[in-house]
């Protein structure tokens, strides 16, 4: 067989592929044209019968008495409307589609049998009018794949992604069941007597008195017509009131008389206590006297307010002891005060007499080097905790910051916003604890020793001798004769010159 | 001579190929153990004509790989060793003052290690990018520029070029400009736990493995061209393309994540490689076509260099890999 008829074969062999992967194809897309048409008309359906449930609704206040259709006609309607819309997209889709391209369909068998674009690429290399040697060699792989791919038939994975019908089908359900609901509830008799109907259509409240005489006749016209009630039918609001107040008369001697036999046997006193609480005998919390001294102090009593500092009765020097942290250590309680959050940045630089200074500072710098030490490094100093520099430029009153300064008045009262800390209320937290930044103090040592001589090896300066080789990689020919001569008679002429 | 000739001859180039390739491969597996993806990649970018980048933890035998493949190419082979001091001038050459035979002196020019047939670049991101910006012109010119003068590299030339990403500190990343002109860029991973013992007793023992040249520079510019004649379908073509435009932030049909991960995509570089590598990989599969599932195949080692994540992706955690399974996710096989 010549590669032309091979290739004939060939062709014959895709074109049947291509016919069949195309119907399928075809097939393919048309049921998904429709299933896509379907849910986009779904819209119109949903649309349809909120309609019918606004209907319902409109009827229900009485604005629209024509509207008043059961449930079956809004349904049906909604259904034709919905298949209408869908076979009208359906059919735009299918005006607007492409064919099915014969190298897709050739593609889909490639996909599907594991042969990798064989077919597709025959077919292609079949159209080529001078094909490659690679291009024959193609064509020829793919002869019998396309001769074994025809025994096969081509079936396709259903579709992975599921129509999405949750949200439509809701949202008719939820109009179907308002709409039902609706239609119902106005539909249902509220009170019926004898020869008198009273219905409320549309809720508004009209009452028909039906004659039972000319129960068989119908009324003219006008009796037809929405007629006002009565006066004698239409309670007043006087008398409702006084229905409303007897019915409550009744209702509270029937609930005297059997509370008061379910509070036989109990004191007096709770049988003659007006309120139903007390009747049962049950005391209230208003009326029970507590003593004083049962009242807790801690949860119900006010906070006095804190004294300020100018207006405190107390001595300064004792309040500056309770606040700082810095002073604190004196006394039996030293060190137990030294907590950060307890000091006032305003308190530290006017505290100690000047007695007692210089021992107090030598007595702290000893601890806190103890505790340094202890704690493995550096750690911030409290004692260096000192307010920051005044940026406060405008003019104060007093100690106060310049209410225009703005945040920007220096030290001021510290934060107790910060972290769980302002969860508690009363221990303020300043919004920083100064470090060091560096490695602290140094201490420096000087020793006094004398230098002492080292042995050492004198070298020779003679033994050092004056390099061999050549300095760099020129190199020194020895001179040709003739111009060593013209070497020696200039300097010989040069010589002779100088005498 | 029938119509069935020029079918034959290329089915006969095509069987010498493949034939040329597993001697190359079990040559390289005398001394290579395991990393057959690495080793497979190698010799893929070799025979289409392009460069490769091989990155990996040290230790894994990269410059191994790349030294034993020189020894069974029978190439002129040169190995370049790039430190943070190094100047274009030693990677390329450059003019030295010499002595002539008359006593005098000359500049003379000297070639650098950049002028062979198979360059091994060790840990290339440790030079500066002066001195990495030296191989752009030879390895995509195939010639080096000095001064005025321009030097013909000779074919086949291929740079293969390591890099260790865990030795960050002190390294320079390659430019885009630079990884564009790698063809593939392969991932050294670990050894599996049955390698270990036939790298153990190969590594330790008295014996070396001694390797014997396979093939010739001829011969690999022969497969060069056998590759170049493998015809590509529009199919191929068109996915192709499709994959690269895909890893482009910019455009239309690009998924969210490369909108949002990606700074940079992929450029005609890289649908280039993609159809040569694609090339290689059908005839190694046995066809003389490339298809979409060669594409696919070589699209992860094509591409993953040349896929840039911006910030938005480096904080979530992207890498590039991550990035080129998404498009190939997202952009289907079908016509």
């Amino acid at each position: 067989m010549s590669p032309r008829e091979g290739w004939q074969e060939l062709t014959q062999d895709l074109n049947q592929l291509a016919g069949q992967a195309e119907q399928k194809l075809q097939a393919r897309e048309n049921h998904k044209r429709w299933r896509n048409a379907f849910m986009q008309a779904l819209p119109v359906a949903v649309s349809t019968l909120a309609v019918f449930a606004f209907a319902q609704l409109l009827g229900r206040l009485g604005k629209v008495s024509a509207l008043q259709f059961t449930l079956w006609p809004w349904v049906a309607l909604a259904v034709v409307l919905w298949l209408l819309q869908a076979i009208r997209l359906q059919r735009r889709a299918a005006q607007h589609a492409d064919g099915i391209a014969r190298q897709r369909a050739l593609h889909e068998w490639d996909q599907q049998l594991h042969l990798a674009d064989r077919l597709a690429t025959a077919d292609e290399f079949l159209h080529q009018e001078e094909p490659t040697p690679f291009m024959q060699a193609a064509m020829d792989d793919a002869r019998d794949h396309a001769a074994k791919s025809r025994q096969a038939s081509l079936l396709f994975a259903p579709e992975s992604t599921p129509p999405r019908l949750a949200s439509p089908l809701l949202a008719m359900g939820m109009c179907l069941v308002v709409g039902f609901f609706l239609g119902n509830w106005q539909s249902t008799p509220v009170v019926e007597e004898p020869g008198i109907t009273v219905s409320l259509p549309g809720g508004s409240g009209e009452v028909q008195e039906k004659d039972p005489v000319n129960e068989s006749n119908p009324p003219p016209v006008q009796a037809q017509m929405p007629q006002k009630p009565k006066p004698e039918r239409k309670p007043s609001v006087e008398e409702a009131n006084a229905e409303t107040h007897a019915a409550n008369r009744e209702a509270g001697q029937d609930e005297r008389s059997t509370k008061g036999d379910i509070g036989s046997g109990r004191s007096s006193a709770a049988e003659s206590s007006t309120g139903a609480g007390n009747a049962q005998g049950t005391p209230s919390k208003q009326g029970q006297i507590s003593k004083p001294g049962e009242r807790k102090t801690g949860s119900s009593k006010p906070k006095p307010p804190k004294p300020r500092k100018e207006e405190s009765g107390e001595p300064p020097k004792k309040n500056e002891e309770q606040e700082s942290g810095s002073t604190a250590g004196r006394g039996s309680s030293r060190g137990s005060n030294r907590n950060p959050a307890a000091s006032d940045w305003a308190s530290k630089d006017h505290v100690n007499t000047p007695d007692d200074q210089d021992l107090e500072d030598e007595n702290e710098v000893d601890d806190e080097d103890e505790e340094q030490e202890s704690r493995g490094g550096m750690q911030p100093t409290m004692r260096d905790r000192k307010p920051p520099v005044s940026r406060d430029l405008s003019i104060g009153f007093g100690n106060q910051p310049s209410p225009d300064a703005k945040g920007r008045g220096g030290p001021s009262t510290p934060k107790k916003s910060r972290g769980t800390a302002s969860l508690v209320l009363g221990v303020p937290i300043p919004d920083r604890v100064k470090g060091q930044p560096n490695q602290g103090k140094t201490k420096i040592t000087q020793e006094r020793v004398q230098p002492q001589a080292e042995p050492a090896k004198t070298g020779i300066a003679q033994e050092r001798l004056a390099r061999v080789d050549p300095a760099s990689a020129l190199r020194r020919d020895p001179l040709a004769p003739w111009m060593s001569r013209i070497v020696r008679d200039y300097f010989l002429q040069r010589s002779q010159s100088e005498r | 001579m029938t119509d069935s000739s020029p079918a034959a001859a290329a089915q006969a180039e095509a069987a010498a190929f493949c034939d040329l390739h597993q001697r190359i491969r079990q040559e390289v597996g005398r001394v290579m153990v395991g990393q057959g993806d690495v080793v497979d990649g190698v010799l893929t970018a070799l025979l289409a004509g392009g460069h490769v980048l091989l990155e990996g933890v040290p230790g894994l035998g990269k410059t191994l790989l790349v030294r034993t493949l020189g020894e069974a190419l029978d190439l002129k082979f040169s190995r370049i060793q790039f430190t943070p001091d190094m100047m274009p001038a030693d990677v390329q050459g450059t003019q030295v003052l010499v002595d002539t035979e008359g006593g005098g002196h000359e500049l003379q020019f000297q070639q650098g290690p950049l002028v062979a047939n198979l360059v091994l670049a060790d840990e290339i991101n440790r030079a500066t990018p002066k001195t990495q910006s030296a191989l752009l012109e030879a390895m995509q010119e195939r010639q080096i520029s000095i001064g005025r003068r321009t030097i013909h590299l000779e074919e086949p030339y291929c740079v293969m070029a390591t890099q260790n990403p865990v030795e960050q500190e002190g390294t320079y990343p390659l430019p885009e400009a630079q990884l564009d002109r790698f063809l593939l860029k392969l991932l050294v991973d670990y050894p599996e736990e049955s390698e270990y013992r036939a790298i153990l007793e190969r590594t330790t023992g008295s014996e070396d493995a001694k390797v014997s040249p396979v093939t010739n520079g001829a011969e690999i510019v022969r497969m060069r061209e056998i590759v170049r004649s493998v015809p590509v379908p529009e199919i191929a073509m068109n996915h192709a393309i499709r994959l690269v435009m895909a890893t482009q932030p910019n455009r239309e049909n690009s998924s969210a994540m490369v909108r949002e991960n990606v700074a940079l995509g992929a450029s005609p570089r890289g649908a280039q490689a993609l159809l040569l590598a694609g090339k290689v990989h059908a005839l190694l599969d046995g066809r003389f076509a490339v298809s979409t599932d060669d594409i696919r195949a070589v699209a992860t080692a094509c591409l993953r260099h040349r896929v840039m994540i911006n910030f938005h992706g480096m904080a979530e955690g992207f890498s590039a890999d991550q990035i080129v399974a998404s498009v190939l996710e997202n952009v289907p096989a079908a016509v």
